[in-house]
């Protein structure tokens, strides 16, 4: 009874996630096996950054609206366009139109802050989930979207950018609480140490209008995050839920957010920042766990054990840049080396030959692709990391190559 | 004194050095505990394994000299294993002494009365870990050895000796890794000796005192290499504070 109901969960995985199609089929195959390239194998940073922003160009343009699509699902194709990621990977095309010279990129790039600025709620947030979701005004979501529009501002001057970006900076200041948490207007009503990604775009916000509010406000929830550390590096209301392991990907998160504001407000030393210090602390408790085992886990728990068997990309990505942007402030090369290893990881999950245009190029939630992190899909984030990523790898490591007249 | 050599029966010319250098200390051993061959799951793997210990004798050679010097050796399949920490208590263990093996449990490290020794192709307690030789260049410091206690940490047991090798000679990493551990052993074996005659006083390492590396990326290795290839030069800052051998 029991094989029969397996068997019948299988058949009908099987038809709802379309793995009749060859290219959905050859996934499910390579990551059952776990076929993957060896890394003497693995082809240059440049192929697969252009794969990935060839494929985040497709996102954007299967819907039509200047968006960028949240993800293509084995399931259901294209998924509609989702603010949050539409905002931070706005930047991500401004620097690649500079690293590629190419014009086209930047202009894609303004088409998303344009819609951004369509989406934008009355009250100044942005909207959770894609936009075929109900309005919900999400403070976690507003703040990549201030992240695009500060962007756009920068390389336009257009001051509508900025008048955006200030009301969706107000609104954030408005419903913060007393402690520096946010809970309300958030996902299941609870405060998260993640929400340190929201504090970079205020402290940007704050360089820009130098309003003392958004710098307070950014302080203040900073502060708080800090109060969530543990001696052993880890935060506290780190997940999405206070579950027993939360997602690589939010923790790199809080750990991304530290770094980026104690770079803004330190900028001259941020080694010294405090926030920074936090960063390093939980970034080495990740590098000893990453290197003994040689395989970042998609979850952690407070102790930092590991229990899941499968690796969230979008994670390894994020973190990858979280130790390069440490090797960058403190000179301290394991970093680096782990970091250089984790790319290698992902590129080697990269699928650059696949006829399929929403897996071309693309970067899975998960592998294999049915871990627990945006199972069977393609989330835009994850190759936005992605090719964060490569391109500071590839500035740092040209610097030290320069150094050492090896470039 | 029972002197126990721990060791892997395949790809050990580490071991084997290591009994060499002993014998020119006159030091004699007690006994050998070495890995079995490990049977992995991919059977290729195996089937090239074996091919290549076949063709090069290396099961043969380690039980060959522990043959022709009279030394007791037991295989084991696992080294942390009960039937590792019964041969070992059978040879009435004082010293233990690793030659290139996995990490080390604390049920095996409790066994020898006296101490376990290792020696480290690193300068303690700053380069803990893997790739050590590699990581000092990248950092600029100087390439040598260390001779400490093990304890249940990554290298961070109490420091006997240390010592910096000159590589400014050697073109390559391999040729630098291929100098820094024919010397290792050497220096372990007139260590052993020197411990023995209590000449020594381990110093124990604080936990701040260094940081662990690991496996070196290719790109970081580059620079090592380049830096190899140019002659490299090593901090000559770090040299005097050596441990004082008493010999």
């Amino acid at each position: 009874m029991i094989a029969l109901r397996t068997a019948a969960r299988q058949l009908r995985d099987f038809i709802l996630l379309r793995f009749y199609r060859p290219s959905h089929f050859r996934i499910g195959v390579q990551d059952y096996f776990d076929w993957r390239p060896p890394l003497s194998a693995l082809l240059s940073n440049s192929i697969h950054l252009h794969a990935a922003m060839a494929w985040l160009c497709r996102a954007q343009d299967a819907n039509g609206d200047g968006g960028v699509s949240a993800r293509y699902r084995l399931s259901k194709d294209w998924a509609s366009s989702y603010p949050e990621t539409t905002g931070y990977i706005i930047p991500t095309f401004f620097n690649y139109a500079k690293l590629a010279e190419d014009k086209k990129y930047h202009e894609r790039a303004l088409r998303m802050a344009d819609w951004l600025l369509a989406v934008q709620l009355a009250n100044g947030a942005f909207p959770a989930h894609d936009i075929s979701a109900p309005s919900q005004p999400r403070v976690f979501n507003t703040g990549p979207a201030l992240l695009g529009l500060l962007r756009a501002f920068r390389e336009t001057q257009n001051e509508i950018y900025l008048l955006a970006a200030e009301r969706a900076g107000d609104w954030l200041a408005a419903i913060q609480e007393a402690s520096g948490a946010w809970t309300k207007f958030e996902y299941h009503q609870r405060p998260h140490a993640y929400h340190a990604v929201v504090d970079w775009p205020l402290l940007e916000l704050f360089s820009i209008t130098k309003k003392l509010p958004y710098r307070d406000a950014a302080v203040k929830n900073l502060d708080w995050v800090l109060s969530q550390q543990q001696p052993n590096g880890w935060f506290d209301h780190c997940g999405f839920k206070d579950d027993a392991a939360p997602f690589l990907h939010t923790i790199a998160y809080t750990i991304n957010g530290l770094l980026e504001a104690g770079a803004l407000l330190q900028p001259d030393q941020p080694a010294n920042s405090v926030y920074v210090q936090a960063a390093l602390r939980a970034s080495e408790a990740l590098l000893h766990r990453f290197e003994i085992r040689d395989f970042m886990a998609g979850q952690f728990d407070r102790n930092w054990q590991a229990p899941a068997t499968y690796s969230c990309l979008t994670g390894n990505a994020q973190t990858a840049i979280n130790w390069l942007r440490l090797y960058e402030f403190t000179n301290e090369a394991r970093f680096l080396n782990g970091a250089l290893k984790l790319n290698d990881y992902v590129k080697s999950t990269q699928d650059l030959k696949s006829h399929n245009p929403g897996i071309r190029g693309g970067i899975k939630g998960s592998q294999p692709i049915w871990g627990r992190y945006i199972h069977y899909a393609y989330p835009n984030w994850a190759a936005k990391f992605f090719v964060d990523a490569l391109m500071l790898e590839d500035r740092l490591v040209h610097e030290l190559y320069r150094r050492e007249g090896l470039a | 004194m029972n002197i126990v050599l721990l060791c892997k029966s395949w790809n050990h010319k580490k071991a084997l050095e290591i009994l060499t250098a002993l014998r020119q200390q006159s030091l004699q051993i007690r006994g050998i505990v070495a890995l079995a061959s490990i049977t992995t799951k991919n059977s290729f793997s195996d089937f090239v394994r074996k091919t290549y210990e076949q063709n090069h004798h290396l099961p043969a050679t380690i039980a060959e000299y522990a043959q022709q010097h009279q030394i007791e050796m037991v295989m084991v399949q696992d080294l942390n294993s009960d039937a590792s920490v019964a041969a070992l208590k059978r040879m009435e263990t004082d010293i233990l002494l690793l030659g290139g093996v996995p990490i080390i449990r604390a049920n095996v490290l409790a066994v020898p009365k006296i101490c376990t020794l290792n020696v480290h192709m690193g300068l303690l307690p700053k380069f803990r870990g893997m790739n050590v030789a590699e990581w000092s260049i990248f950092c600029g410091e100087p390439v040598g050895v260390t001779v400490h206690q093990v304890d249940p940490g990554v290298d961070t047991g109490a420091i006997l000796y240390r010592e910096i090798i000159e590589v400014s000679d050697c073109a390559n990493i391999e040729m630098m890794r291929a100098k820094v551990s024919r010397q290792q052993h050497q220096i372990l074996a007139r260590c052993t000796r020197l411990f023995i005659e209590k000449k020594f006083v381990p110093e124990p390492q604080k936990k701040e005192g260094g940081k662990q590396y690991y496996m070196m990326h290719e790109k970081l290795r580059k620079v090592v290499e380049q830096r190899l290839s140019k002659g490299y030069i090593q901090d000559s800052l770090n040299r005097n504070d050596n441990h004082t051998d008493k010999e």
